[in-house]
């Protein structure tokens, strides 16, 4: 359901990342979770004049999500400083509504701003399910992405965050500026748009059978 | 300095003659004796090799030695020599320039050491990286727990045939190429 237009570029992105999960075979989103609200809401939008309701009401809940988004902070190395810097006075977070939460209970997105280590990786993962849903991922920096330098021959690199939690936004560098954050922060804000109250939160190109489709099931049901 | 000058001097350095090589200092030889298998003195640096069971009184001796003591354990790291296994102990003074460096080595079939944690605070960390990462045994260790990695890792990563284990989070992407 496409509420809100959105940017041209981001659109051709989505519609691209659809052809390529596709031709995998891939669905590119998968309805994880179901609950009495959503159900509630998907009962409303039969009745006639409730699309509008319901249209409305998703404005308004993602406009609060995406007008006052609180990172979980998870400085993992050197990305956690240019993810400091960003928060602080110089860039100042604080403008786009966004303020670093330090706990996952109450945060909206997870910033992953650097090296996971395998000893991490479990970590990480409780983390990922201890926050309530809608839930995001940034991978902020290289290593984040995939591994980046520790691609070959780390014993203790997990190649890319993408391999544990599924990821919303990446954002490329080494580390990034904060500038590269701030973008990818804002496109992040783009995605919360698409959101829906009647349907399940959405997750790119994931498959049962894929290992990370298991850990969400878990955390669904 | 003049152009004239610059061309007059010779394009290469000639070659100094190397120093002299300087004997250990007396009393560092005569309270190790034996236990030292070889050694070389450079300026303030003593390097030396000695036996692995008299890795902890050297380095008691050298931590209390009345003419200069090395109080300091800077470094401490394990080694793959293929067929043996070896750890270098960097010792500095306080109150000094000079430095020891010593080196062991020990049999890679059956690598066990007596822990310095009892001569060297420091050296308990230390030892406990050294061991995970080497498969270092240190007998005496006060706490010899893994450090870095996680409780129930297998295998020591530093070593030179460790090879990485198959793993979902850890495998590179077959697809992907350089």
């Amino acid at each position: 359901m496409a509420l809100i237009d959105l940017p041209d570029r981001l659109q051709q992105r989505i519609d691209e990342t659809a052809e390529e999960a596709v031709a995998r075979g891939h669905a590119l989103f998968v309805k994880l979770t179901d609950t009495p609200a959503r159900r509630l809401a998907r009962l409303a939008e039969k009745l006639p004049g409730g699309g509008k309701v319901v249209g409305l009401a998703d404005r308004l809940f993602n406009m609060g999500r995406y007008c006052s988004l609180w990172p979980m902070t998870f400085g993992l190395a050197c990305c956690a400083i240019e993810m400091m810097a960003t928060g602080a006075a110089r860039y100042d977070l604080d403008r786009f509504g966004i303020m670093f939460r330090a706990t996952p209970r109450q945060a909206d997105a997870m910033i992953v701003a650097g090296t996971v280590s395998m000893k991490m990786a479990p970590v990480l993962e409780r983390l990922y399910h201890q926050m309530p849903e809608p839930r995001y991922v940034l991978a902020l920096g290289s290593c984040a992405n995939s591994g980046g330098r520790f691609y070959h021959d780390a014993y203790s690199v997990v190649k890319g965050v993408d391999r544990i939690v599924p990821v919303d936004v990446y954002v490329p560098g080494c580390p990034p500026r904060p500038e590269a954050l701030i973008e990818g922060l804002l496109q992040l804000q783009q995605i919360m748009r698409r959101d829906s109250i009647a349907e399940a939160p959405k997750v790119h190109g994931i498959k049962p059978g894929d290992p990370r489709y298991e850990v969400l099931k878990r955390d669904g049901e | 300095m003049t152009g004239s000058d610059a061309e007059a001097r010779p394009v290469e350095a000639e070659e100094t003659p190397a120093p002299p090589p300087e004997p250990l200092p007396a009393d560092i030889a005569e309270a190790l004796g034996e236990a030292v298998l070889e050694s070389a003195v450079e300026g303030g640096t003593v390097r030396l090799t000695v036996r692995p069971e008299a890795i902890a009184d050297a380095c008691r001796f050298l931590r209390d030695r009345e003419a200069g003591a090395y109080e300091h354990l800077a470094s401490l790291l394990g080694l793959d020599h293929g067929d043996a296994l070896g750890v270098v102990y960097h010792l500095y003074q306080l109150h000094g320039s000079a430095r020891v460096v010593i080196h062991v080595r020990v049999p890679r079939q059956a690598p066990t050491l007596r822990s310095i944690a009892g001569v060297f605070l420091a050296a308990d960390w230390k030892e406990r990286e050294a061991a995970e990462m080497y498969g270092i045994v240190f007998e005496g260790h006060p706490d010899p727990r893994k450090l870095l990695l996680p409780d129930e890792w297998e295998g020591y990563p530093l070593r030179k045939d460790y090879v990485i284990p198959e793993h979902p989070f850890l495998t590179p992407d077959p697809t992907h190429e350089l």
